[in-house]
């Protein structure tokens, strides 16, 4: 087993690799703290931009089908989750009704599984090569599919995500007992930076200061995110691979955890799902180790909304943990119950095993396939929901 | 071995060779299983450069749909 170090990108002396190394970790210090704050800023710009009026803005989105096709196009757009779950937490903290909020949360997992189907185009070149890579990457996309399939219709009548993550929200932040009130030192250190940006949007535009400062925000989570998630990836990858020689020869339940692990620490469900796709496309690893990888960065990634979720304080910092909450609750839920049952289980196998059979001989339906699932498919949705 | 040949074997011996033939097929399994296990650590010291394939997502896409297209001519 090797453990190698790759904190040293630069390849100078020891001290100067330390050196680097500190720096980028203050690097993605301040960049948390950037990312926290973006969301501070969402929060105040949409409060400040629906002046209370959010679930009436808002209502093309009450359709949770709706809902569920802005967090696919939106996360398949700027090919990160991370991204659009903390904005939709700083809208949330702004007043968007966390049941329109739901449904954007699932379809944002759904959206987030174009990155590592493209990353399985690169092996196009070779017929078995891309077959199994294919079907490493829509293992992925099978599992969200049917998670939204079988999830969102009982959200939709039942509520049980929501009435879970608001009962946990409630006993963190919201409850006499057990409260983080008394130790909540976010608001105060992010000000200056909501601050400062609310000034720069006022410079921008007086009259339209909280759009302004919305979309300041959306790009600053976005930046901060993309930054992160390249510092952590040069950092961490001497770690990840540790995690990941250590899983190997053991249970699915090893691979979940790892995926899980190795997604907190890069910080992208994206880049965990594709990592495991050359591994796939060599032959090396097959196709039933792959597939609790995946699952585990399906709950991994969902530290990142509980992240944003601390920027907010106040009265909607519940409701702002409480969607952070579901997000996680969803995916795990999602894991226990598909993954938990033996024959739910084997279907985004199957069903990934035969697109990658047909994408192999036919080219043009893998080229289909995402068009189709990320963009088209969602297009229609909109316009079909909006004639009726 | 042939039918016959078997045949002519005592039982004796010839749980002995079930019980050898056992142990073979064990070891045979776990060499397999060991090669398995070492070329998947092999491939992850790779793992830099498939975090470098990561990056590349736009590339592969340009390169997937040039091929697609040539196919199709």
């Amino acid at each position: 087993m090797s453990e190698v170090s790759h904190t040293n990108s630069g390849g100078g002396s020891p001290s100067q690799s330390t050196i680097i190394s500190i720096l980028q970790w203050i690097s993605i210090a301040l960049l948390v703290y950037l990312l926290i704050s973006s969301v501070g800023m969402i929060g105040a710009g949409f409060k400040g931009a629906t002046k209370g009026q959010a679930t009436e803005l808002f209502q093309f989105a009450t359709n949770p089908f709706m809902g569920l096709i802005i967090g696919i196009l939106a996360t398949a757009m700027i090919q990160s989750s991370s991204t659009v779950t903390s904005i939709i937490v700083g809208l949330v903290a702004g007043g968007l009704p966390v049941e329109t909020a739901v449904p954007m949360i699932m379809g944002a997992n759904i959206g987030t599984t174009i990155t590592n189907t493209i990353v399985s185009l690169g092996h196009v070149r070779k017929k078995k090569e891309f077959r199994r890579a294919f079907a490493s990457a829509t293992v992925h996309d099978f599992f969200n599919v049917m998670a939204v399939a079988i999830f969102l219709p009982i959200e939709i009548i039942f509520h049980p995500l929501s009435k879970l993550g608001g009962f946990f929200a409630n006993m963190f932040v919201g409850g006499e007992n057990m409260s983080v009130k008394g130790l909540n030192f976010v608001k105060p250190a992010t000000k200056p930076v909501i601050e400062m940006f609310t000034e720069i949007s006022r410079m921008i535009s007086e009259s339209g200061i909280y759009i302004v400062l919305i979309i300041l925000g959306i790009m600053t989570i976005f930046f901060a995110i993309t930054v992160i998630g390249k510092l952590l990836k040069k950092l961490m990858v001497g770690r990840a691979k540790i995690i990941m020689h250590n899983a190997i020869g053991k249970g699915p339940l090893t691979g979940l955890f790892s995926g899980a692990v190795i997604t907190v620490l890069v910080q992208s469900s994206s880049t965990t799902t594709s990592l495991m796709v050359p591994l796939a496309g060599s032959g090396v690893f097959r196709l039933k180790q792959i597939y609790p990888f995946t699952l585990g960065a399906n709950i991994g990634t969902t530290i990142t909304a509980l992240l944003a979720a601390t920027a907010i304080s106040g009265e909607t910092a519940v409701l702002a943990l409480q969607i952070a909450l579901v997000h996680l609750f969803y995916n795990s839920a999602a894991v226990v119950f598909i993954y938990g049952i033996k024959n739910l289980r084997k279907i985004p196998i199957r069903g990934a095993i035969w697109l990658s059979r047909i994408a192999a001989d036919n080219k043009v339906v893998a080229l289909l396939y995402i068009i189709g699932v990320f963009f088209a498919l969602p297009a229609a949705l909109i316009f079909i929901t909006n004639q009726f | 071995m042939t039918h016959d040949e078997y045949e002519s074997l005592s039982t004796k011996k010839l749980k002995k060779l079930i019980k050898q033939t056992k142990a073979t097929l064990n070891e045979l399994k776990d060499e397999l299983s060991k090669r398995k296990e070492d070329n998947q650590h092999s491939e992850i010291d790779h793992l830099e450069d498939h975090m470098e394939e990561v990056e590349h997502g736009f590339s592969n896409f340009m390169a997937f749909l040039k091929d697609v297209l040539k196919e199709k001519k």
